[in-house]
């Protein structure tokens, strides 16, 4: 999108669905004075628009062209981490109103790969011309005299290219207290080339017209023009903070005034180059300029790229050269350049090289020879344009065709190579994953899992082998529940005696196997005391000898006191609690 | 819901091989505007080493070399078998205008040809499924004792191992930011601004590595170790 500081005038955007070409024209200026030049431009803007025609103009009865010029660039964009490449093309053409009155500049068009482009018209407002506003200023300061503004251009006519210096110096005999840029000034219709802009503000003091002024140079810049006609210098202005004397003894304290400050305005009468006599290798250069070529080697193997640097040295509009044209060169693929300007300033004209490395792709084997690259420029102090020529320079590939090299079983001879082909058309695309899911961290995990309870296993297996004690525990379970079934059996039966001894096998089988104690060799007694080094409760040892007890009296059932079934649960409650 | 989400995947799947075979055509043509716009449209539904192949080529046909090699890349990381992405990758880098590249040995180029011979997402099934299998070899061995399922565990165990730095490798390359120069030519600062000293020139093309950002620049570095401070714009990440 165009922007401009102040006017701006925006319109037409011609977006084709399916085309990325964008074409668009704006004014400088939508309200011009008689006599003032505005800028119409026209801009294209897209992918691979490099040889795009210039558009074509309405009728413009109501203005007079002054000149016409081209400037070019490329941008690139990331949008949603994507990089887009455009080009823009800018055609500026310079205008100058005739007559006062609300007019307009009619559709522009342009025709491009079959389709037509047009811009919306711009209504254009041109009144009277007239002198700038005067400055208004505070009545107790003789701003006229003590501030001044002075913007000076060294030239008053050149040619397009040829460089304007333009400085802007603040004159005064005031005590100053700050000063503000209220507006900077805007060179439509130039290549601006800064020079110097002033970082902190450090007076200087010399004599004008008989009085002493402290000065100070705020801004230079080179302008190159590039398009003909009256263009205009514009005028900077500031907001200068003046400490007036005091008046009184009260005034001590007054404010600074703050005093608006414009500079003149300047034209420049800007001459086209002749048209007579432009050789075609003219690429826009203007000043005094030499050319030298050289590659950076003279053997390229495998068809790796040779680099061929084009330099323009010299004075003058230096970075406004455009590429040489390289000649076709038989065998041998030409790349776009890239491009790398370096310009100094040392005091009266702009210096400095631009350098154009081509790279140069072989195609065959053999020598090759790049021929004389010629540029040509006009020289404004003779007004002439000069031709400047490259030497011929020479370089060999070797082993280009990596397939052959060469000659090959069969006789075929390689001559050259590319990118393999595209791939074919599918019948369906499947989706092709950059990693694998989350999924894939089940496995591990059922993985480990697994090889823990082999682990267990094992050491199970190992304790039951060499562990006596481990093993009489895990089988104590299975022989409980075994004896326990004889128990009730027994009981079921009503054969009581059977029912005691099952009982007494019960209890003693168990806690020989629970605690490794050779039960049968041990008295009740004995049993107890053992269970007690063990850490087993006083109140389970009594409960366990008054059960053995019992058991015992099974050959005297006249003095037993149990209940049978009552002792086979106070059985099972002993068991559970140790 | 699941036959919905089938439904909708095959749909996809359709309607980017619509538009990759449109771009084959429009590539056909020489419209290679139009074929990038469509491989690209393909891109948007479905992930696919062909898709980025034939991008590719359409990028190197208009001259813009470090796509061209980005989708590259991006194709021989789904599909590093294949010998028309191989060879098409290293052709576009000989176009390139900076050769920054190391001189490998052949003990290297060969480790890098056996540890880039699968994919990622093979390298990932395979270290997976000698992973189950070690473990279930080992877990017959300490059961049932056999020492055939000891040697057996080992020899899988090995091949996990093998597949599980073949994915770090691959995974290596994925994580870490390799970009490529996209731009043709940028301007490689000793700092993260644009008043900082310019080291180097780098153009369309060249890769290299992020190693941090800040301020809208990255620090990058080349193959060599040389680097300095770049425009993050001028730069497009591979993954």
């Amino acid at each position: 999108m165009l922007t401009r500081i102040g006017k701006i005038f925006f319109c037409l955007v011609a977006l084709l669905p399916g085309s990325a070409l964008n074409f668009v024209a704006s004014v400088s200026s939508t309200e011009v004075r008689i006599g003032d030049p505005f800028l119409l431009t026209v801009s294209v803007e897209g992918e691979d628009i490099g040889q795009v025609p210039a558009p074509q103009l309405p009728d413009l009865p109501a203005f007079d062209i002054g000149g016409t010029s081209t400037s070019q660039s490329t941008s690139i964009q990331v949008a949603g981490g994507k990089t887009v490449r455009r080009q823009f093309i800018n055609f500026i053409y310079t205008l100058y109103p005739r007559a006062p009155g609300e007019t307009a500049i009619g559709p522009c068009r342009l025709e491009w790969r079959g389709e037509t482009y047009q811009t919306e018209p711009i209504a254009i407002k041109v009144i009277q011309g007239g002198q700038p506003a005067p400055v208004p200023q505070d009545p107790g300061i003789a701003v006229a005299e003590d501030l001044r503004l002075v913007a000076t251009v060294n030239r008053r006519t050149v040619y397009v290219g040829e460089p304007v210096f333009v400085e802007y110096t603040l004159y005064t005999r005031l005590r100053l207290a700050d000063i503000n840029l209220a507006s900077a000034p805007s060179f439509s219709g130039f290549w601006v080339e800064p020079i110097y802009d002033a970082q902190r503000i450090e007076f200087q003091r010399k004599p004008v017209d008989g009085k002493v002024y402290d000065y100070c140079v705020l801004k230079k810049s080179a302008l190159f023009p590039v398009t003909s006609g009256r263009l205009q210098v514009a005028s900077m202005k500031l907001n200068v903070a003046v400490v007036r004397s005091p008046r009184d003894f009260f005034d001590v304290f007054s404010r600074p005034s703050i005093v608006p400050l414009q500079s003149d305005r300047h034209y420049v009468e800007v001459i086209p180059l002749p048209v007579e006599g432009k050789p075609d290798v003219f690429t826009g250069g203007v000043g005094e300029f030499s050319i030298s070529g050289a590659l950076d080697r003279t053997v390229s193997e495998g068809a790796e790229p040779i680099d061929l640097l084009i330099r323009i040295t010299g004075s003058g509009n230096i970075k406004l050269v455009e590429k040489p044209l390289i000649p076709s060169i038989p065998g041998v693929r030409v790349l776009d350049p890239e491009t790398r300007t370096s310009v100094d300033f040392p005091g009266t004209t702009f210096r400095g090289y631009k350098e154009f490395r081509y790279p140069l792709i072989p195609q065959t084997d053999g020598e090759h020879v790049v021929p004389a690259i010629a540029i040509a420029y006009f020289d404004p102090v003779d007004k002439k344009y000069h031709t400047v020529t490259t030497e011929r320079l020479k370089f060999t590939a070797i082993q280009t065709s990596t397939a052959g090299e060469t000659a090959q079983a069969g006789g075929l001879r390689v001559i050259g190579t590319d990118v393999r082909y595209i791939k074919p058309d599918v019948r369906r695309l499947k989706e092709q994953g950059l990693s694998a899911g989350q999924w894939l961290w089940m496995p591990y995990i059922a993985s480990l899992f697994m090889i823990g309870l082999a682990l267990t296993y094992r050491r199970h297996q190992t304790r039951l082998i060499n562990d006596r004690a481990y093993a009489r525990k895990i089988r104590s379970s299975r022989l409980l529940r075994n004896r326990m079934r004889e128990a009730e059996n027994e009981l079921k039966k009503r054969n009581e005696k059977g029912f005691y001894g099952a009982l007494s096998r019960v209890l003693l089988g168990y806690i020989g196997d629970r605690y490794n104690l050779d039960v049968g060799s041990l008295t009740t007694g004995d049993l107890i005391g053992e269970l007690e080094k063990r850490g087993v409760s006083a109140d389970n040892t009594k409960r366990l000898s008054e059960l053995l007890m019992e058991c015992d009296l099974r050959f005297l059932p006249e003095i037993r006191t149990e209940n049978p079934r009552l002792l086979l649960q106070k059985a099972k409650e002993l068991i559970s609690g140790l | 819901m699941m036959i919905l989400l089938i439904l909708s995947i095959t749909q996809f799947e359709l309607d980017a091989t619509e538009s990759y075979n449109r771009g084959n055509e429009y590539f056909l043509q020489g419209r290679y505007s139009e074929a990038i716009a469509a491989y690209e449209q393909a891109l948007q539904m479905v992930r696919s080493a062909g898709i980025h192949y034939n991008l590719g080529n359409a990028y190197f046909k208009k001259g813009m070399l470090g796509k061209s090699v980005l989708h590259y890349r991006v194709a021989h990381f789904l599909a590093p078998r294949d010998q028309d992405i191989t060879h098409n990758l290293e052709f576009v880098r000989n176009y390139r205008v900076d050769k920054v590249q190391l001189a490998a040995s052949p003990l290297i180029s060969i480790l890098d040809a056996l540890f880039h011979y699968f994919s990622l997402y093979e390298t990932q099934i395979l270290t997976t499924f000698f992973f189950v299998a070690a473990s279930v070899l080992l877990s017959l061995h300490l059961i049932f004792r056999i020492r055939v399922f000891g040697y057996a565990a080992i020899t899988a165990a090995v091949l996990c191992i093998f597949f599980f730095i073949n994915w770090q490798v691959w995974l290596g390359e994925k994580t870490g930011r390799h970009a490529v120069v996209t731009g043709p030519e940028v301007s490689v600062l000793s700092g993260p601004a644009d008043d900082y000293k310019v080291i180097i020139l780098l153009h369309d093309g060249a890769e290299a590595w992020i190693r941090e950002t800040r301020n809208g620049y990255a620090l990058i570095q080349l193959s060599g170790g040389i680097g300095g401070w770049v425009t993050e714009a001028a730069l497009e990440e591979i993954f």
